[in-house]
């Protein structure tokens, strides 16, 4: 048995004298004698610097990812155009024969095009679209029949990118503009007959096949309607399972599988729910393939889990003493979570619905398999309509080898990151603003 | 009033079933179609088989003759990429979660996070492009200059950008985790004239060690049920070979290929993605299944 | 030069002994609030200085300036100067490594690492390579496990993990890990809170003995073992050090009214 002493004795033994050891001042100096030091030293450089350079490494994935997407990017928010002194023929006109009318301005302009060979050279100068262009002007203007007038008409899409992009050496000549061309281009852009303008067309149009025309309004519309839906059922389902499962469920081993079930759901892999998709809601229950409905329905059942894992998250993080005190001021249990809890749960609930919508917004396969890759010219105008969203645009124009989709691929990836930013910074506005701290 | 409450918990309650119908819907619809497959395609020359043509067994369907659905070479192709990713995610990863965790100046992080972050919330197909458009020429042409020649859809290239794509995934878990170690070890550690890697070697990941694991599980899972980029990068024909140059075929790619764009449903072929996304879903089940434990044991280490 | 005079005029029955760390003007901010003033203290050699004080006064904060342990914590940065056998270890050029080696550190709560008892104690022979061969390392950890009292007690279990001891073993096993390194100064901060009072008796026993080979500085918010276990004694008060000196004196015939108060018990 130990007792605790009283005063301390003084202890008699002979203290071990130490000397002054003159070696600490050598040794703690940074260049280290001993060579063990020198190895641990090192190490720890070796170790640090893997780490800051994986860092590094992620970081600079990231600036060329970026980097590389607006480069080859940005030139497709602008578009080219040529201007031509169209000459509005009458009975061209009468005809529909308005390729004819821009056929002829073409020659007008460089009259001494003369074999087959050089005048097909010459008329893909201006994009296919130019004729509804007119068309529609003259639908609008029937006046302009019978006059000649300077009209800006949009350029091909290899002859914008040649346009835009300066390439006039022959060596940095991709794709489909001869020498002609080139020379012909050159021409048009020293008599000021050719221009560079916002392309509004990408923002107007969906998917086209010709890439001067091809924009991402069907497929962002399209990605809007899926979203929608994904948001009405996945959002009031998750909220109410969490609360069930959080404020109102037995603890016992059915809810304890439930929840075991609902976390293993969200590490399923997305393509698993397109199979669902594919046989459940097609297959058996028949409805609409490839329309934003089905795929609103299977990006559901991707974020319900995670919808349910943050609202309970958020629940439990409301103080068990914010419920005594309703219970007892005679609240009912669902006045208490309706009235209290879940109100201050909110911001945390919003954050992770957010979250989920900003992942049901990338996702890609699931919705591939349940058709909506289909060529979507016109922006669905109900749910039921045949659809694709933003991801699914890129992936068919990251397809197309068209030199001209490469950049189109580009810009709409940017559209979409900027999409992703807009909501993740909305989550981050969300938790920063309303999260009560307990 | 009483009545109000009944209706609102019996709504909440049907709510909760209807999810929970929903996993079990995922698990039954997968289920049976496999089980279909299953009775028309031997399980065993499914597992073992080292031939994967579905596409002739689409001709040689109306003799009523199966075609050959041996899928080693879709999982081996799948374990190939899966492999390279993580070998690319886990040395990053992990060397990220440590460095933010234990070296980082809070100034360095408040900059560095929001950049892992974006890198964790670009869309995977947006990935994919990046490994077609930017990887695939950049490996192409270093193989070059070794002497190597890589196809323009590999394993490597699918790989390595599936493992980028990992990369934050894998730092934020394990950042948790290694984050969760009490930090009276590590000062311990310190006090003694521990370097600051010595600390974290022998003391911080012995300690963090299952939650590591799991970390790498978790990543292993993602990488296993990733899509778009190996349907971009990777490659359609199913070869059984494990050498990362050339291009491999995995699970979710033979998925993609046998339903989209096919109308018909009632066939083998179909039947046959079933039976992969089935064993996917096993796979990463298992493997989520298995990181949940371990992480559950590490903390009852500390609670 | 002054200070040293100054101080060792006030300790006239300390004579023998040699300052081995001293403080001098030391100030210590966190993130721009002040937490030390100015603090200048003489730590002898081969003795136990006490620090006492109400909470939140500075001691911790004193005590990691003396192995720099200060030098992890986020926004807190040091002026003044911290001598080890007269050399500022501030200085740029002083490798803390070698330092922490020499002034060890026992924590408020026992923190032993999750590994078995013998590596605990292993630990920083290892990462110093203090043995050549596992015979000597072996060795070195049995002598330390003694030197603490700890050896009768678990020399049959070295293989179980260090946290399955109680409360006041982990403290001693930590002690034993610090002592293990084969410092010269140990840093204890409150070494005996989280323990039972058979545990704390058993830890002063051994603060006693340690003394003999060792110089101790020690924190803590009880009066009677400041008393029991301490030769010098430094009273802490709003960051500043109102007393110190010869223990016996600062409990009998302390000259500041604070120190009055504060070892009768009116305030802290
Ligand atoms: N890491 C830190 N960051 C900011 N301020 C700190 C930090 N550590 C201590 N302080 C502040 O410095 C002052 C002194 O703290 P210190 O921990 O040294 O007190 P103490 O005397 O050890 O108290 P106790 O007896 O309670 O352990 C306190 O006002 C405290 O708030
Ligand atoms: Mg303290």
């Amino acid at each position: 048995m130990i007792k605790p002493f009283e005063r301390r004795r003084r202890i008699t033994v002979q203290r071990i004298k130490k000397k002054k050891s003159p070696f600490i001042y050598k040794s703690y100096s940074k260049k280290p004698k001993h060579t063990w030091l020198k190895k641990r030293k090192a190490a720890e450089r070796r170790f640090r610097n893997a780490g800051l350079i994986s860092i590094l490494i992620a970081a600079l994935f990231l600036v060329s990812l970026v980097f590389n997407i607006v480069s080859s990017g940005y030139s497709a928010f602008t578009g080219t155009q040529i201007k031509l002194s169209i000459t509005f023929q009458t009975d061209l006109v009468e005809n529909d024969a308005y390729r004819k009318i821009i056929q002829n301005a073409l020659l007008d302009v460089f009259p001494d095009v003369k074999t087959r060979k050089e005048k097909r050279a010459l008329f893909v100068l201006t994009s296919r679209n130019a004729v509804y262009e007119l068309r529609d002007l003259v639908a609008q203007d029937p006046e302009l029949i019978g006059t000649k007038k300077d009209i800006w008409l949009p350029a091909a899409s290899a002859v914008s990118i040649f346009y835009k992009q300066r390439l006039l050496e022959e060596s940095q000549r991709i794709g489909k503009i001869n020498g002609d061309q080139a020379k012909w281009i050159t021409l048009l852009a020293q008599s000021q007959r050719m221009k560079v303008k916002f392309n509004m067309p990408f923002f107007q149009n969906g998917d086209s096949r010709e890439a001067e025309q091809a924009g991402i309004f069907a497929s962002t519309v399209g990605s809007f309607f899926t979203i929608l839906v994904c948001i009405m059922l996945a959002f009031p389902l998750g909220v109410a399972t969490a609360i069930y499962l959080e404020e109102f469920a037995p603890k016992n081993w059915i809810t304890s599988v439930i929840e075991i079930n609902i976390n293993n759901l969200a590490a399923v892999p997305s393509i698993i729910f397109g199979l669902l998709g594919l046989s459940i809601y097609l297959n058996f229950f028949g409805m609409p393939r490839s329309s934003s409905l089905v795929g609103g329905m299977v990006l559901a059942l991707l974020i319900l889990p995670v919808i349910v894992i943050s609202t309970r998250n958020a629940l439990q993080a409301v103080p068990q003493s914010i419920r005594d005190a309703a219970i007892a001021l005679g609240a009912t249990p669902t006045q208490v979570v309706f009235h209290h809890t879940l109100i201050y749960a909110l911001p945390g609930v919003m954050t992770g619905v957010i979250l989920g919508v900003a992942r049901a917004f990338g996702e890609t396969a699931p919705l591939l398999m349940i058709g909506m890759v289909a060529f979507i010219a016109d922006a669905p105008k109900n749910f039921t309509d045949p659809a694709t969203t933003l991801p699914i645009q890129v992936y068919l124009w990251a397809n197309n080898p068209e030199l001209g989709f490469v950049e189109k691929t580009a810009a709409a990836i940017m559209v979409l990151l900027g999409f992703m930013i807009l909501i993740n910074l909305l989550a981050v506005y969300v938790r920063k603003r309303y999260e009560i701290k307990w | 009033m009483a009545k109000c409450e009944r209706l609102i918990r019996a709504s909440l309650l049907a709510c909760t079933m209807l999810s929970v119908m929903i996993t079990v819907l995922v698990v039954a619809s997968v289920f049976s179609e496999t089980m279909r497959f299953f009775s028309n395609v031997s399980a065993f020359d499914f597992f073992f088989g080292t031939e994967w043509s579905p596409q002739t067994a689409m001709r040689a369907d109306q003799a009523g003759g199966s075609g050959t659905f041996g899928a080693v070479p879709v999982f081996l192709g799948t374990f190939l990429v899966t492999l390279i990713a993580m070998a690319v995610a886990a040395p990053l990863g992990l060397f990220s979660a440590i460095y933010l965790a234990v070296y980082a100046s809070p100034r360095f992080r408040l900059w560095i996070k929001p950049v892992l972050e974006i890198l964790a919330g670009v869309p995977s197909v947006v990935y994919g492009y990046f490994a077609v458009i930017t990887m695939a020429p950049m490996l192409r042409a270093g193989g070059e200059m070794l002497g190597l020649s890589i196809a323009s859809e590999s394993a490597l290239t699918a790989g390595t950008v599936m493992g980028i794509m990992i990369t934050p995934y894998v730092m934020s878990i394990s950042e948790d985790v290694i984050s969760a170690v009490p930090k009276s070890l590590s000062l311990g550690s310190l006090a003694m004239g521990a370097t600051q890697s010595e600390t974290v070697k022998k003391v911080i990941l012995p300690a963090a060690l299952p939650g590591v694991v799991s970390a790498l599980l978790l990543g292993i899972s993602r990488g296993v049920g990733e899509t778009m980029v190996v349907v971009m990068a990777a490659g359609m024909a199913a070869k059984l070979t494990v050498n990362p140059l050339e291009s491999v075929t995995t699970a979710t790619v033979q998925i993609m290929t046998l339903l989209v764009g096919d109308h018909e449903f009632d066939s083998d072929k179909t039947r046959a993605a079933f039976a992969l996304g089935f064993s996917l879903f096993i796979m990463t089940l298992f493997l989520n299944i298995l990181a949940v434990i371990i992480v559950k044991k590490y903390r009852e280490r500390y609670d | 030069m002054n200070t040293k005079k100054k101080t060792i005029d006030t300790h006239t029955d300390n004579d023998k002994s040699e300052i081995r760390m001293k403080t001098q003007s030391l100030s210590v901010f966190y993130n721009n609030e002040q937490a030390l003033f100015d603090v200048s203290l003489d730590i002898y050699n081969n003795r136990v200085t006490a620090l006492i004080g109400p909470s939140g006064c500075g001691k911790s904060t004193f005590m990691r300036c003396l192995n720099r342990m200060n030098d992890y914590v986020e926004g807190c940065r040091i002026t003044g100067k911290v001598r080890l056998d007269g050399f500022n270890i501030y200085k740029d050029n002083v490798d803390t490594i070698l330092l922490r080696q020499k002034v060890g550190m026992v924590f408020q709560k026992p923190n032993p690492f999750p590994k078995s008892i013998f590596e605990n104690v292993a630990y920083g022979p290892k990462i110093h390579k203090l043995t050549s061969n596992k015979d000597e390392l072996e060795a070195l950890v049995v002598k330390s496990l003694k030197r603490v009292g700890l050896w009768e007690e678990v020399a049959d279990r070295l293989s179980s993990p260090g946290t399955s001891l109680s409360g006041g073993q982990q403290q001693r096993l930590c002690i034993a890990r610090a002592i293990a390194t084969e410092p010269e100064v140990i840093l204890m901060d409150e070494p005996c809170s989280a323990l039972d009072p058979i545990a704390t008796a058993r830890i002063e026993e051994l603060i006693a003995e340690l003394e003999q080979r060792y110089t101790i500085v020690i924190i803590t918010h009880s009066m009677q073992q400041a008393e029991r276990v301490s030769d010098q004694t430094a009273f802490f008060h709003m960051g500043k050090i109102i007393e110190s000196g010869n223990t016996e004196k600062i409990f009998n015939d302390p000259d500041n009214q604070k120190t009055k108060d504060y070892i009768g018990g009116k305030f802290g």
